[in-house]
This record gives structure tokens, C-alpha cells and sequence, in this order.
């Protein structure tokens, strides 16, 4: 690589990438750091959504804590049983494990801290399954110590020092840790998002390309069409497709699994149902954006003198619409679809946050906000602040993204 | 001269507006000569480049041939479907359009647009091949042949109208309509432009109709000169005697409105009044508003362009009788 000087004149392909960086912020101007600042956003919560399963510190579905922790705080853990080794913390552990700490009506409900966990809503339950052998220790919340060790006390020990979990951002009423729902919740926002951007820009460019360049009747009716939806408020739209595609998307996916003979639990159509109807709902509202844009950047190009020209010389209508005018539209559509992604991320939100979205206990940004409500006034805010600021932050980032490169994108400009 | 190439019949052309019928080009004949360049000459909206749209059966819509008949190498085109009609185009009857600047894809190379040309009409040619003749075709205009893979913002504006001669010439089309083809071009471009062109029209013997307001450059290049007003064709002769002595008033207005430095302020006539109102145009003869020398016939019946001399024709009834 060349030196690193911007002053030299010296050719863009033998400038190192840093260089090239900054020349291109002195090219575009600000827009280049918008669309760079959008384009690190997205990235990042892309490597965030592959790496869900390591990244999360927990178990997105499962109760992990005590309910309302705050974040960054946690309740220290004790474990028991009735042998003699001594236990550092869960990893000495082996086998089976069982937690148990007291909820509201005192009875005793399992904590997860490993592999496996065994339910026991009966203390004495518990003693027997750890006489048997079946569980290896008991862990009960520190809290929970002073009314326990003295009630059970002389049949159990308590086995090496009491250790903590910690929640960076809490957990939620059911002691469900909010970081790990977040990072998983990020997967189906963007999943629906994605797909639901990618089908209205398969519809809407495809008919807005034939209802531009055919003209006429045909053109009249998809146009009819379009603009009758794109009249209608969109959140209301999805919310109403939403409904009546449910039930439908249901049966629809039950045949289809039972005709390919894939066995699925009623949990997995579920989920799969809540992101098809979603996908296709959201899907809907925006089909008009991209045919409205398509099809006037097709009216325009077709009146240009270089599609007449072509067809002064004999191309072929195939020709005019994939060679001429199809390939000037596209900008625009990448530009479209950015921005798409972002309105659809807050639809979907809109769409679970109402409970028509994604079944409960997938993690759902929308959903994880509607629940954090109801505890907001009694100070738990932690369930909806942050749910919110990823909401925010997603749909920004593709914003940014989508608008810097639309004043990137100008031909004229990347050549030269 | 030898036998045509293209024969008009009694052409007409009409765009239903809303206001009314506009009947841009009326009951027109022509025939153009194989190797003989045919200036068509008018003021704006006096239906010319719809006369050359037409040929091609390109009319924007709601323009629609009305009437009459359009032999080419003895096929009528209106009785062609529009698959047959578009392997003529481009393979036998090319158009040149005025605005170079816009006239090219900008996505696609120079190359492209050739191959393309090249590859729609005769399927069988490679692609290697088509590359070639491209590339030669490229050559022979004066353009170095490594801006072939060129877009066409990288091109000046002559560079650019040399490419769509180059497309209209890359098939050896038998006719070839160029429609305005330097009106964007500065003089110096336009020169050089017209030299190629007259060139290459005696290198391949080529038929073209040349489309212009430009009166200086139908004196450049055309063998005959016809002279439209208001969809009609008024005049029609070669260059040199149209411009010797023109028998129709427009003609004359027409020639004498053109500034010349040698002229003094005095001598240069300027026709008054404005081109009809298409919708609603005058009875009997349609420039008889603006005629100097209006009789009252004129008012009243249409003249019909007639041989009034040898190799002279003209709509006038000056000469009538």
C-alpha cells in the first residue's frame, strides 16, 4: 500500500483503506458518514443476530432469575444437599442439579443454574428425589436462607460459599434475563423485517415495472389497486391483514406440513405461523411504496430518448424493459428497500407489541415492551427501556443507511 | 434516378387531443431514390419528425397513421405486424435522433449498444464476433477503438452522435432517417459531423432522409430538398434550383429569414404570423394568412402539389394555369 498521504496525487486503487475512507467522507460530504454510521449499526446487529447463541448469557425462554431483577444486579444463590463434598459453584456440579427457591405463595419452584433442571413444587418432593439420587444439589436464593437452613437444616448442608448472576439489563416478571431476550428477540424482528421488505419489493417492483411499461388498462387497475391500499393507514392495514391472515396461515401451514410429512411440534407451527403473517401483513402495507416509485421511474425512463432510440433500432419490449429501463430503477430500489426494512421493524413491533405478533414465549422486542408496561408504574422500567432503545436503534440504523446511499447512488457521481 | 427505395402514398397522421383532431402530417407523397439524401425541411410542429416517426411506426401515442400507404422495398409497412416490423427497424431502416446526449443507455458501454444492435438482428453472429465488427464499425467513425468499453457520460457530445450513426450504419441499413441530427452539436462539431456523413453516405451509398430546421445544412448535404407547412408538403425539388429560385412564398420567406453576413439589416425578411393552429386550421391554403402574395382563391380551395416545372413540384396556385 501507498503511503497514507491524502496530498499526493496517487491513483484511488493504490491509497490504503483508511485513506480512501476519509476520501470518500471529503467526496460525499456528511452523507458518507451517515450512511457509514448507519451501515456499522447494521452490521454489528447483523454479527448480533448470527451469533445469538453465543453472545447471549442466558436462556432467552427460560426463568434464569429472580423476577424484576434490576439491571446490573442479581441475588446470590446457595447451594445444598446432603453430602459432604465440598462444591465451589454449578460447574462442579455433574449430572443433575435442581434449584429451588420460594416464590409469592411459598411454594418451592426450580432455578435453573445448568445442564438440566427438574420442577419440584413440593419440598418434601425434593428431599426424596435427592435421597434417591435423581438431583445432585439443591440451590435455593440467599435471601431464602435464614427461613430454610433453619427449617431443613439438619438434613441439609449448605456446600461451599453462596454464589452470585448478575443481569446487565435485568430480568422481566419472569425472571427471564432482558440482554438474552434482546439478542434473540433481534433474530425475529429482523427475519420478518427482512422478508417482509423482500416480498412487497418482489411484488411491488414487478408490477409496478409491467403496469409502467405496458400502460393502459392494466395499468389502471394494478394502479386502482395500489393506491387503494396506500391509502389506508399502514399499521392499521397490518394490524387488519394481521387478524384475518392468522387463522388462515394457521390451517394453511398444517396442510403443508402434513403433505411434505414434516412433523412439527404445535409450538414450532406457531411460531412459524406468527412469522409468516406477520411477514405477509407487513408485506402488504408496503407493496405500494415500491410500485409507486417504480412505476413513475418507468414512466420517466420510457419517455427517455435512449429507450426510444433502442426501439428505433429493433429491440424487443424484453429488451427495453430488462436492459433499458430495469437496470436505471434499481438505485432507487435499494434505497427503497433500506428505508422499507426500517417502517417494517416498527410495524412488526406495532403488530407484537398489540399480541399479533410471534407466539409468547419467542423473544419479541414488540412483545417484551406491551409486557414491561403493565410493571412500568411500579418502577420496573427496565422491561420496556430496553426493548425500546433496540427498536430505536435498528430502525435508525437502516434509516441512515437507506438515506445516505440514496445520495450516494447517483451514477454520475461513482464513475469519474 | 435509379428506383426508390421508400414510397409515401397519401400519408396521414393524426393526434386526437382533447380539444380537438390534430392532423400533423396530411396526405403527404414522397419517394426517396436508393443513394440520394432528401432534406425535409420546416418550422417546428410542421410534422416533419412525425413524417419520420411514421416511417419507422414509432408514433408516440395517441398519434395514429390515419391513411394512405408506406412502400418499402415493395412491402406496404402498415400491413406489417409488429414482430416484422421490428426486424426492419434498426436492419433495414435506422433512425439518427437529435439529442445525442440522451439518445445512449447510460448503463450500458458503447460496446453494449453495438453488440446489442448487431446480435438483434442476425442471432447467429457470436458474441466475439459482434465485438469485432463493433469494434471496427468504431474505428471507421474516427473514435479510438479502446473507448469502446466507454459509458457514454465519458463520451463528448460528437463522440456520442458518431456512436448513433455508427448503430444506425452497424446493420447497412437501406434507409436511414436522421432526425435533427446536429441541432445540439456546436458549429464546429456540426462540421465536422457533417463531412463524416457525407462521407460515409458516398463511401456506402446511402439513403438518408435528413430531418432539419437547419437550412444551412440541407445546402450542405441533400440531393433534393421537400418543404413542409402544417402537415403538407409544399415544395419540392433538388437543392440547387429549390435554392436559386424557390417557387412557393414559404420557400422564398423561409430561405430569406435565414441571416447571412453579407446581407445588410434591410434585406433580411422576416415572416410574419406563426405556424396555424393545427386544430382549427384556415381554409384553402394554409399558409395563405402569412402569404405576401395571397389571391383570393387561395382563401377558398387547397392547392395540390403538382410538377409545375420539370423536376419541380409545388402547392401554389401562382402556378396554376
Amino acid at each position: 500500500m501507498a503511503s497514507q498521504s491524502v496530498e499526493s496525487h496517487v491513483m484511488l486503487e493504490d491509497v490504503g483503506l483508511l485513506a480512501r475512507f476519509f476520501r470518500g467522507a471529503k467526496w460525499y460530504g456528511a452523507e458518507w458518514y451517515i450512511t457509514v454510521f448507519g451501515g456499522v449499526i447494521l452490521v454489528l446487529i447483523l454479527l448480533m443476530t448470527i451469533l445469538a447463541p453465543h453472545l447471549a448469557p442466558y436462556d432467552p425462554v427460560k426463568s434464569v432469575g429472580s423476577p424484576f431483577t434490576a439491571p446490573g444486579e442479581g441475588r446470590q444463590v446457595l447451594i445444598v444437599r446432603t453430602g459432604e463434598e465440598s462444591i465451589q459453584g454449578p460447574g462442579d456440579l455433574d449430572g443433575v442439579l435442581v434449584g429451588v427457591r420460594a416464590n409469592s405463595t411459598g411454594q418451592f419452584r426450580a432455578l435453573e443454574l445448568g445442564a438440566e433442571v427438574k420442577k419440584f413444587y413440593d419440598i418434601e418432593e425434593c428431599f426424596q428425589a435427592l435421597a434417591e439420587g435423581q438431583v445432585g444439589a439443591i440451590v435455593v436464593e440467599e435471601a431464602l436462607g435464614p427461613q430454610f437452613m433453619p427449617a431443613y437444616g439438619d438434613r441439609l448442608k449448605q456446600v461451599g460459599e453462596p454464589f452470585g448472576r448478575t443481569f446487565a439489563l435485568g430480568t422481566d416478571n419472569l425472571g427471564r434475563d432482558i440482554l438474552s431476550r434482546i439478542i434473540f428477540g433481534a433474530r425475529a424482528v429482523l427475519l420478518v423485517a427482512v422478508m417482509s421488505a423482500s416480498f412487497s419489493a418482489l411484488v411491488g417492483v414487478t408490477v409496478g415495472l409491467l403496469s409502467g411499461f405496458v400502460g393502459g388498462t392494466l395499468d389502471r387497475v394494478f394502479s386502482l389497486i395500489m393506491d387503494s391500499i396506500y391509502s389506508f393507514p399502514g399499521l392499521i392495514l397490518a394490524i387488519a391483514m394481521a387478524a384475518v391472515l392468522q387463522l388462515q396461515m394457521q390451517r394453511v401451514l398444517r396442510n403443508v406440513t402434513a403433505a411434505i410429512g414434516a412433523s412439527l411440534s404445535g409450538d414450532q407451527i406457531a411460531v412459524m405461523t406468527g412469522t409468516m403473517t406477520t411477514t405477509v401483513a407487513i408485506a402488504v402495507v408496503y407493496m405500494p411504496t415500491f410500485f409507486r416509485m417504480v412505476r413513475g421511474q418507468v414512466l420517466a425512463i420510457k419517455q427517455q430518448l435512449y429507450v426510444e432510440a433502442a426501439r428505433s433500432l429493433g429491440a424487443r419490449p424484453s429488451t427495453l424493459l430488462f436492459r433499458y429501463v430495469f437496470p436505471n430503477v434499481i438505485a432507487s430500489i435499494v434505497v427503497i428497500f433500506s428505508v422499507n426494512i426500517a417502517d417494517a421493524i416498527l410495524t412488526e413491533a406495532g403488530l407484537s407489541f398489540i399480541g399479533l405478533g410471534l407466539p409468547p414465549p419467542t423473544p419479541d422486542w414488540g412483545y417484551d415492551i406491551s409486557k414491561g408496561r403493565q410493571f412500568l408504574a411500579a418502577g420496573q422500567w427496565w422491561m420496556v427501556t430496553f426493548p425500546g432503545l433496540m427498536i430505536v436503534l435498528v430502525a435508525m440504523g437502516f434509516s441512515m443507511f437507506g438515506e445516505g446511499l440514496s445520495e450516494i447512488l447517483n451514477p454520475r457521481l461513482t464513475e469519474a | 434516378m435509379s428506383e426508390p427505395v421508400l414510397q409515401i402514398h397519401n400519408l396521414s397522421v393524426d393526434y386526437p387531443t382533447r380539444v380537438g383532431v390534430v392532423r400533423a402530417v396530411d396526405d403527404v407523397d414522397l419517394a426517396v431514390e436508393r443513394g440520394e439524401v432528401l432534406g425535409l425541411v420546416g418550422e417546428s410542429g410542421c410534422g416533419k419528425s412525425t413524417l419520420g416517426m411514421a416511417i419507422l411506426r414509432l408514433l408516440r401515442p395517441p398519434g395514429k397513421i390515419v391513411g394512405g400507404e408506406i412502400i418499402f422495398n415493395e412491402h406496404n409497412l402498415l400491413d406489417l405486424g409488429e414482430a416484422e416490423m421490428r426486424q426492419l427497424r434498426g436492419s433495414r431502416i435506422s433512425m439518427v435522433f437529435q439529442d445525442p446526449m440522451t439518445c445512449l443507455n447510460p448503463l450500458q458501454r458503447v460496446s453494449d449498444h453495438v453488440v446489442e444492435t448487431i446480435r438483434t438482428h442476425q442471432g447467429d453472429v457470436s458474441e466475439q464476433e459482434a465485438r469485432r465488427q463493433a469494434t471496427a464499425l468504431i474505428d471507421r467513425l474516427g473514435i479510438r477503438s479502446e473507448r469502446i468499453d466507454d459509458y457514454p457520460h465519458q463520451l463528448s457530445g460528437g463522440m456520442r452522435q458518431r456512436v448513433m450513426i455508427g448503430l444506425a450504419l452497424a446493420l447497412n441499413a437501406d434507409l436511414i432517417i436522421a432526425d435533427e441530427p446536429t441541432t445540439s452539436l456546436d458549429v464546429i462539431v456540426e462540421a465536422q459531423f457533417l463531412d463524416l456523413l457525407r462521407d460515409l453516405q458516398r463511401q456506402f451509398n446511402l439513403t438518408i432522409i435528413l430531418i432539419t430546421h437547419n437550412i444551412g445544412v440541407v445546402a450542405e448535404l441533400a440531393d433534393r430538398v421537400a418543404v413542409m407547412y402544417a402537415g403538407k408538403l409544399i415544395e419540392l425539388a433538388d437543392v440547387f434550383p429549390l435554392f436559386d429560385d424557390p417557387l412557393h412564398p414559404y420557400t422564398r420567406g423561409l430561405l430569406n429569414s435565414v441571416p447571412n453576413i453579407s446581407l445588410t439589416e434591410d434585406h433580411l425578411q422576416i415572416m410574419s404570423g406563426s405556424p396555424p393552429d393545427l386544430i382549427d386550421p384556415p381554409a384553402g391554403c394554409k399558409f395563405h394568412p402569412r402569404c405576401p402574395r395571397v389571391m383570393d382563391r387561395c382563401r377558398v380551395d387547397e392547392p395540390a402539389l403538382r410538377e409545375v416545372r420539370p423536376g419541380r413540384w409545388a402547392a401554389c396556385w401562382l402556378y396554376e394555369g
